[in-house]
């Protein structure tokens, strides 16, 4: 009866553990899943475009990123949709085509090209499309150094549909310089009725080990021109040392150890090593009192 | 000052064991060296082919081998606890158990770091750990620490089978090959008990069973700050070396009274470990499962109190992703020896081994808890949204060596067990007296 007993109890703890293990698949859903097409141009400083879509799948819990999905990019005209090219999304959704900023799709009165992007859906996730209008144009970035200042210029200009350019007379450019985890802005930059407009570069920007940057300007989602990209190299940055002289010596990244940190660990090893040492003193005294133990006998 | 004198009696009747292996024992034997081959084999794969056979990615670059190797260095340092404790309090209880503690450290303090290995990809950049090794490095205090501890405790089983030892040599009736008789000879180290080198060998033991005690307490505390050290969410606790060291204490119990279990049935030693043992060693369990409850209560508490976004965002995952481990770990694990212990009526040796099986099992799994949500939960968005890289699943290769690795902690216990008797004898007296009671409400 005891044993009984003891065994319910063990078994109700077990399956305490063990009872949601059911509950926890849900059953898949038969219709197709909502999918988010968003398309975006840039207009980049090779004198081309890049159609870029992104697909995620809208779940209960959020979205996720939508792979291997094939998306078509069309230019939307007045006869119809003229089909411009394919690409499949990567494993973060994204398809990307690059077509020449001087291309041979019609653009409307105000010379502003009308693309759409169209993922055609499938069983389980259902087709979206979006579109976007822009007119093509390039910027290029460019240093100079005047007096002892050094500036950022930056050159905007529209590329019309007769193959002549014009500058971008209004129009406010980002510049910066990618770090890490984002682009650190160091310039705004309003363009003049030449299409230029220059700024003094920051002198507190840190490069790599030899002061190398990359500088990069942008207009980002213009009614007219869209996204905007273009960027330059110089070595006007800060060389970055992994470990600055002035800094105390016997911190925990230099290459030697704080000095608390070796007088503990000598103090601990000798503790511990000295009474092993002690041990095997005994151990050798037994051995030695054995023999003698011996002779005696 | 008079030892306890073990008689031929007493010998003659711990003697079959060493003698002979009987039909089921060549079996046993048999069985873990095929599962030891497999491992071997699982070995071979990994390392002609990387770590891309295992579950490891970029993100969760720890699995179950390092879940495996705080696990056996968890039961090592409850060996090394238990049985320097015991002897310390002079426990007399204790000795019919205390050389299966001995022997839990000592094997799975060889067993455990091999694990560690496993997860290194450039095996052969090892030596530059101690070429290059910066003493800030928590892993080189690991490595310092882990050497120190192994050095200490063989020292420390060597003084305790000493006596052993020499009574083996001097029992002529003993049948077995001459190799090992001369090993007993040689490792006696002339040792006959007199009054002088009783006293040279308590001198010594009592210094390494405390020396033993205070290595575990920091070696274990060294491995938890491999973890606390970073700023992991999970991982960045203050209280993560005493719960590490009450935790792995927790689970070398546990392993000591299965170990009872099966060496009390396999070679009949129910004269002298009785019931009595298995309640008092349960006690032991209790205490400590009630201990490893309230760090285990103040860990998760305060984390989820704070709301930190990463904190918060780690215990989602830990009740969503992984809800039943987390009870069967957290829940039942310690519960399962607080009820079978606590009621005197539910007190038999079956059900104190299976508690003290679950709470094996459940402190398995509450390491994997520890290591495998974290990596999936880093502060940087993970930059690939792949299944493998995003969830940690481990592989045949990976299971198959830490079957090996168990396969391998058991055939040394059961070899240990056929070299040397696996009761002090020294200690035993002829006709064993019920063991002092630890009292429990």
């Amino acid at each position: 009866m005891k044993r009984i007993k003891s065994g319910i109890i063990l078994a109700f703890l077990i399956l305490t553990g063990t009872i949601q293990l059911s509950a926890q698949d849900k059953a898949d859903t038969t219709a197709p899943a909502t999918t988010v097409l968003r398309f975006t141009c840039t207009s980049t400083s090779d004198d081309s475009l890049q159609l870029q879509a992104v697909i995620s799948v809208k779940h209960e819990e959020g979205s996720t990123n939508l792979a291997n999905a094939l998306v078509l990019f069309y230019s939307v005209e007045q006869t119809g949709d003229v089909k411009i090219g394919g690409a499949k999304t990567d494993v973060h959704g994204i398809a990307v085509l690059k077509i020449a900023s001087r291309n041979k799709y019609e653009r409307n009165d105000q010379q502003m090209l009308s693309l759409k992007a169209m993922y055609d859906g499938n069983a389980k996730f259902e087709a979206s499309e979006s579109e976007f209008g822009l007119k093509p144009a390039k910027l290029k970035v460019s240093f100079y150094e005047e007096d002892s200042v050094r500036y950022v210029k930056v050159e905007g200009t529209q590329l019309n549909a007769d193959g002549t350019e014009t500058p971008i007379t209004e129009g406010t450019v980002i510049v910066g310089v990618p770090k890490m985890l984002s682009i650190l802005k160091i310039a705004e930059i309003t363009l003049d009725s030449t299409g230029i407009g220059t700024a003094e570069f920051p002198k507190d920007i840190i490069g790599d080990s030899l002061g190398n940057l990359t500088v990069v300007a942008y207009i980002e989602e213009n009614d007219i021109f869209g996204n905007i990209k273009a960027s330059a190299d110089n070595n006007w940055g800060l060389h970055k040392h992994l470990i600055s002289p002035d800094r105390p010596s016997r911190e925990l990244w230099t290459p030697i150890a704080p000095l608390w940190m070796i007088i503990t660990l000598i103090i601990m090893l000798l503790g511990v090593w000295g009474h092993y040492v002690y041990a095997v003193v005994q151990l050798v005294l037994i051995s030695k009192s054995a023999k003698a133990n011996e002779k005696e006998r | 000052m008079s030892e306890t004198v073990s008689s031929d009696k007493l010998l003659r009747e711990f003697a079959p064991q060493i003698e002979h292996t009987g039909k089921y024992g060549k079996l046993w034997i048999g069985f873990l060296i095929v599962v030891i081959c497999y491992g071997w084999f699982a070995l071979y794969w990994q390392v002609s082919r990387g770590h891309i056979v295992t579950g490891m990615r970029d993100n969760v670059v720890w699995g179950v081998y390092i879940v495996n190797f705080i696990f056996f260095m968890g039961i090592s340092y409850a060996g090394a606890l238990i049985s320097g404790t015991l002897h310390l309090f002079h426990a007399e209880w204790r000795k019919p158990i205390i050389r299966m503690a001995e022997f839990i450290t000592i094997i799975s303090l060889l067993i455990g770091p091999c694990f560690i290995m496993l997860c290194v990809g450039r095996l052969d950049r090892l030596p530059n750990l101690i070429l290059f090794g910066r003493i800030q490095s928590p892993i080189t205090w690991d490595v310092i620490a882990i050497s120190t501890d192994i050095i200490g405790c063989i020292l420390f089983l060597y003084l305790a089978l000493l006596r052993d030892l020499g009574k083996m040599r001097d029992f002529k009736e003993l049948k077995v090959p001459q190799w090992q008789k001369k090993m007993y000879k040689i490792l006696a180290l002339g040792y006959t008990g007199t009054p002088e080198q009783q006293l040279m060998l308590k001198k010594a033991t009592d210094v390494m069973a405390g020396m033993v005690i205070a290595i575990a307490i920091i070696v274990y505390s060294v491995l938890a700050w491999i973890f606390s050290v970073t700023l992991q969410p999970g991982w960045h606790s203050t209280i993560f070396g005493p719960y590490f060291v009450i935790a792995a204490v927790y689970s070398g119990t546990g392993v000591l009274i299965v170990s009872m279990y099966f060496f009390r049935k396999v070679y009949h030693l129910e004269n002298h470990i009785t019931l009595q043992h298995f309640v008092n060693v349960g006690v032991i369990m209790l205490v400590l499962g009630a201990f490893f409850g309230y760090f285990t209560f103040s860990e998760y508490l305060t984390k989820w109190y704070g709301s930190e976004k990463n904190d918060e965002q780690l215990i989602q995952v830990l009740l969503k992703n992984y809800f039943n481990l987390f009870i069967l770990s957290n829940y039942v694990g310690v519960l399962a020896p607080l009820i079978v212990v606590g009621f005197k009526k539910l007190r038999t040796i079956n059900n104190i081994t299976i508690a003290a099986g679950i709470v094996v099992i459940a402190l398995w799994l509450n390491r994997y808890l520890i290591v495998v949500p974290t990596l999936e939960t880093p502060y940087l968005p993970i930059q690939d949204d792949r299944e493998a890289w995003l969830h940690y699943s481990a592989t045949w290769v990976e299971w198959a060596l830490t079957a090996a690795g168990v396969a391998m902690f058991c055939l040394l216990f059961t070899i240990g067990s056929k070299l040397i008797p696996i009761v002090q004898v020294s200690d035993l007296k002829e006709d064993p007296e019920q063991p002092g009671d630890i009292h429990l409400m």
